[in-house]
Formats: C-alpha cells, structure tokens, sequence
C-alpha cells in the first residue's frame, strides 16, 4: 500500500473518531469524500500488468569507449490500458549515460507499445541488463503495483587497443606448421640459411654455384630456413596490489589493452595463443588459432578486473603446465621485486619468457604530491626498478619497460630487434 | 504539466471560501481568517517544499473538524474539503510530472488523471451530500456502529491490497 493511501486513510479515520467523539455528524460527513476517494483507489489497484519487453542492443562486437545505443520496447499485451505506467532501466554500476533517458513515464493503452531509446559509452567489461524496474498506478497515483521484469541482455565491452606489427619473437620451440618465425631450421622458406652438400633429388635452382667453382667435383645447395608458428601464453597479472589507478585511468586497463593487442597481432601471424589471468584462481583461455580464439581471449579480458586474494598475492602458484613445454610466455605485470624467483624458474623450465612491464613509477609519480623529496623518490624508484630489470635480463628475460604514455608497438620492436637470440640450440640440429 | 498547476491554484483559491462563509456567518470571524492564512500559507510553502501538501490538507481538515464541532453546517464544509483534497492530489500529480526525466503522452496522462479525480470529487459530493438530504436520525450505538463498519471494512481493504 502506497503511503498516500495510509496518509488519507488515516485522515479519514481521525474525522470519524473526531465525529464520534464530538457527536457531530458533520465531522462523519467531512469523512466521506476521503473515503470515496480512497475507496475508488483501491478499486483500480492495478495488477501486474502483461508487459512483453525487448531490448536490442549491439551484439558481441562492442568495443571500449563506443557509443551504445540501447532501444527497450514496451508492449502492453494486456486487456488493459495502464493509466500511468513508469519504466526505469537498471544499469550496472558505473554505466555511463551519454544520450537519452533510461526511464519513461506515459500512460499505454491495451495493445499499443512504446520506447525508450539511450546510449551508453561502454567501458571496458561484461554486463547483464536484465532487470527493468515498472510501475504501474491506478487513475489517481494512489495504488500501485511495482515489479521488475526481467529482459537478459548481455554486454561485453572488448578492450581498444593500438594494433601492433608483427612481432619479431625467438621461441626456444616452434610448431609443425609454416607461420612467420624463423625455426631455425632448414627447409623451404625465403631467408638464405646455410650451405650443405649435394644431395641427389636437390633443384637444381638450389645449387650454390659459386661453392661449386671453389671446390673440385662438389656441388653445395642453398638452404632456407623454415618459418613456423610457435605455441604463446599470455599471462595477465591482475593481482590487486599491482593496480594503481589515477582517476579512471587505472595501470591494469593498460596491460589489458597491451594484453588484447598482443594476442590480435601473434592470432593473425598464426600462432597458437593462450591466455592466463593470475590474480584469483585459474582464468583464462586454453590455447587455440585463429579469430575465433581472438573472441575467446578479448571476451575473457573484458572481464579482466583487479582482484585482491592472499593466496596468490605472490606468482608462486603460476599454473605453467597450463602452456605447451618450451612455449613463449609473455608476461604482462608492472612487476615487483618477489616475481622475480618465479620467472626465472619458469626460465629454467625451458619456457621462453617475454615480460611486457607497465612502468608503475612512471604512473605513479603523477599521483605524488609537489613535495621537495618528490623528485628524489623517483629517482630512487626509477634506479630500484632499473635494476630489476637488468637482473631479469642477465637472467634470460626479455623484458620491455612500458611507460604507458608511450607507443608500446615501437618498444616492443626495438626491444626484440636489439635481443640476441637464445642460448641453446633451437630446433632439430644440422 | 501547466494545467494541472493552474487547477490546482483554481482548487485552492477556492477550497476555504464555502467554509469561510460558513464561519462568517455563524460569527466566527477568527477562524475564518485562520482558515485563509492557511490556504496562503499551503500555497506559499508548496512553492519550496513538497511535504506542504500533506500538511495543508491536513491542518485544512483540522480546522474544518473544528468548524464541524463549532456547528458550522456540513453543507458549508464539503465543498472545502473536496477541494482541499484535489489541491492535495493534483500537487501530488504534478510533482510525479516535474520529477520525470521522460514524459510520453503528457495529455493523455493528465486526462486519465482529470477524469479520476473529477469522478472522485463528483461521488464525494454526491455522497456527502445524502446525509444532507435525506436527514436521518441515528442513535450514537448506530452511527458508532456504523463508523466501526467503515473503518474495519476499509481496513481490511487496505491490508487485502
């Protein structure tokens, strides 16, 4: 019961009492009027009303920082008109409407349909709108039936990132299949590899001829190196103490973003690409090819958000076995001092690890205030950092130092044109 | 949203001159300026707060339970508490219009609106006006009776909805 129908009921009483206690008729008979209108209220008390609603909504290809336009269609479907009827969409939290309203109020006649047409800026997330709150009144706005209708639409918003090139990686293991990396192996590709001896069967287009006029009744053919897809694991670090966020800018969206352009670039250059979010249990996406993979791993960072737990505040329980043996893994962390141990274990285990590390100093310094010891901290920090990860280097580790202002395709290639190839012998030997 | 803010001034203007007169005439001239000050003042404060309107209506009825006591003949108070009660119901209206984003059918709203509220003010009047009429003489057991009848019967409406 709404409380305009308590506030006049109780009016209506107080003039009886009034009357009866006064023996006055007239205090009963100033009664009556409330009573009639309350009493015809409550007759129109409206029942749920038949409402079919629709929503329609983009579909799965929703990126971050578009422009949603959302259209949810009322029908009254019932036998009915609905004198006031008041629709309110419930967004997610943080849901940002650009254009439009989110609520209506109008009054529907049986059979008739109306719309509510907003768009929202999406952000970078899975989200369900599913519940609509309605209203619905009787003639007068006394009684009420309140409910909410359930229409199920999902929403995932992919991360926008800056497409990368393609990247120039040395995996210590490459598949069967002929992709861009080189193998280090002979066999048939376009890049001049070695010379070997003439073996019957060999093209003759193939034979070193130069070789040849240096050596008495020996002929050398060219060899190529084959070029192979390899197997990649992209790690997300989303633990919780390694976010730093300055306003809506937060280190975390950054990595996602660094994250979905990794895995779009090594996708379309063939590779089989994996994904692990670490942070909360065991997330991601088993390895796979092609879009339909590249879907698999931009719904999955979608929902990539910072999350808090004791038990992997450190990457000791990093499940490697998840990626194929001797597969490139590339980390993605701002990184702190305890990972290290970690990743040069998984070094050890003959993975080739590329660790892609937001600069948190960097990100942070912009939150520290205008103090005289500012810039000294900093400098420390920087140092701290510095360091770090030049022990990461000596140990094997290719990393590159993101500060998130920065193109990360540029220093992703400088990075990877000025890293000697690994140690160790790759491939099947010569 | 205009008409309904009109018809409520219309309402209010009106709403204390039947039992103003009634007052005047029975020589109670200081609660007939009571009643006035209070019609101003609920059409003042409603101005800047919305809770006016419940209390307007409310202090309206006080006064006019105390005018019943007074023996002011009820002919000169129905008319007062119809309007007060419209005054009421169309500030009410008209705050759910102002708080909406979003408004279809604005004129339709305000019809079906008008047309229950003048169906409600016309049976009021026309109920209200049947004891007048047709005057009967009840015994105190029987219109307590009768007065129980209603409240339980409306309570039980209240709590069945």
């Amino acid at each position: 019961m709404s409380s305009r129908a308590m506030f006049l009921a109780a009016l209506a009483y107080g003039l009886v009492l009034f009357g009866l206690a006064s023996m006055k008729s007239a205090s009963l008979i100033l009664a009556i009027p409330l009573l009639v209108y309350l009493i015809l209220a409550l007759r129109q008390t409206p029942d749920r009303p038949t409402l079919r609603l629709e929503r329609i909504a983009p579909g799965e290809a929703a990126v971050e920082g578009d422009l949603l336009p959302i259209t949810l269609t009322i029908h009254n479907e019932g036998d009915r008109d609905l004198a006031k009827l008041h629709v309110c969409e419930q967004l997610p939290h943080g849901s940002v409407v650009e254009s439009g309203q989110t609520e209506l109020l109008t009054s529907l006649p049986a059979g008739e349909s109306t719309e509510i047409s907003y768009t929202l800026a999406a952000q970078r997330g899975a989200f369900d709108l599913a519940a609509v709150a309605v209203s619905v009144w009787d003639g007068l706005g006394v009684m009420a039936w309140s409910g909410e209708i359930e229409v199920a639409t999902h929403l995932t918003v992919t991360p926008r990132y800056q497409p990368l090139r393609s990247l120039a990686i040395r995996p210590l293991r490459t598949k069967g299949f002929s992709g861009p990396l080189a193998s280090r192996q002979s066999g048939s590709g376009s890049d001049f590899f070695g010379v070997r001896e003439y073996q019957m069967g060999d093209p003759l287009r193939r034979i070193n001829w130069r070789a040849a006029a240096r050596h008495h009744e020996q002929l050398f053919t060219n060899e190529f190196e084959q070029e192979r897809i390899a197997d990649i694991g992209l790690i997300l670090d989303m633990r919780s103490e390694h976010v730093f966020r300055i306003g809506p800018d937060s280190l975390l969206d950054h990595a996602v973003r660094a994250t979905a352009a990794l895995a779009d670039s090594l996708l379309q250059d063939g590779h089989r690409v994996g994904l692990l979010l670490y942070g909360f249990g065991l997330d991601g996406v088993l390895p796979g090819y092609g879009k339909g993979q590249r879907d698999r791993i931009m719904r999955k960072l979608a929902e990539a958000r910072p999350v808090s737990s004791q038990v992997f505040r450190s990457l000791k329980y990093l499940p490697t076995r998840v990626f194929p043996a001797r597969a490139q893994l590339i980390f993605v962390s701002p990184l702190s001092d305890n990972d290290e141990t970690v990743l040069f274990r998984l070094r050890a285990h003959g993975y080739g690890v590329l660790v892609i590390s937001p600069n948190s100093v960097e990100f942070e310094a912009q939150l520290l205030p205008d103090e005289p010891l500012r810039a000294l901290a900093i400098r420390l920090a920087r140092a701290e950092r510095r360091i770090f990860l030049r022990r990461l280097r000596q140990g094997g580790i290719i990393t590159v130092d993101w500060p998130v202002d920065r193109p990360l395709d540029d220093l992703i290639q400088i990075t990877l044109r000025q890293t000697p190839p690994p140690h160790g012998r790759i491939g099947r030997p010569l | 949203m205009r008409q309904a803010l009109i018809w409520r001034y219309i309402f209010l203007a009106a709403a204390p001159v039947g039992p103003a007169v009634g007052l005047v005439i029975q020589d109670v001239w200081w609660l007939a300026g009571v009643l006035l000050v209070t019609a101003v003042a609920w059409g003042v404060g409603r101005s800047y707060y919305q809770a006016a309107d419940p209390v307007g209506l409310t202090i309206f009825l006080l006064i006019l339970a105390y005018a019943a006591w007074l023996d002011v003949p009820a002919y000169w108070l129905i008319g007062g508490v119809l309007a007060a009660l419209a005054v009421w119901d169309l500030g009410d209206f008209h705050a759910r219009l102002v708080e909406q984003a979003t408004m279809e059918n604005e004129a339709v709203l305000w019809h079906a609106h008008w047309r229950a509220l003048a169906l409600a003010l016309l049976l009021g009047l026309l109920i209200s006006s049947m004891p007048l009429i047709i005057r009967l003489e009840l015994s105190f057991w029987l219109a307590f009776g009768l007065a129980l009848f209603v409240v339980i019967a409306l309570s039980r409406l209240l709590r069945r909805t």
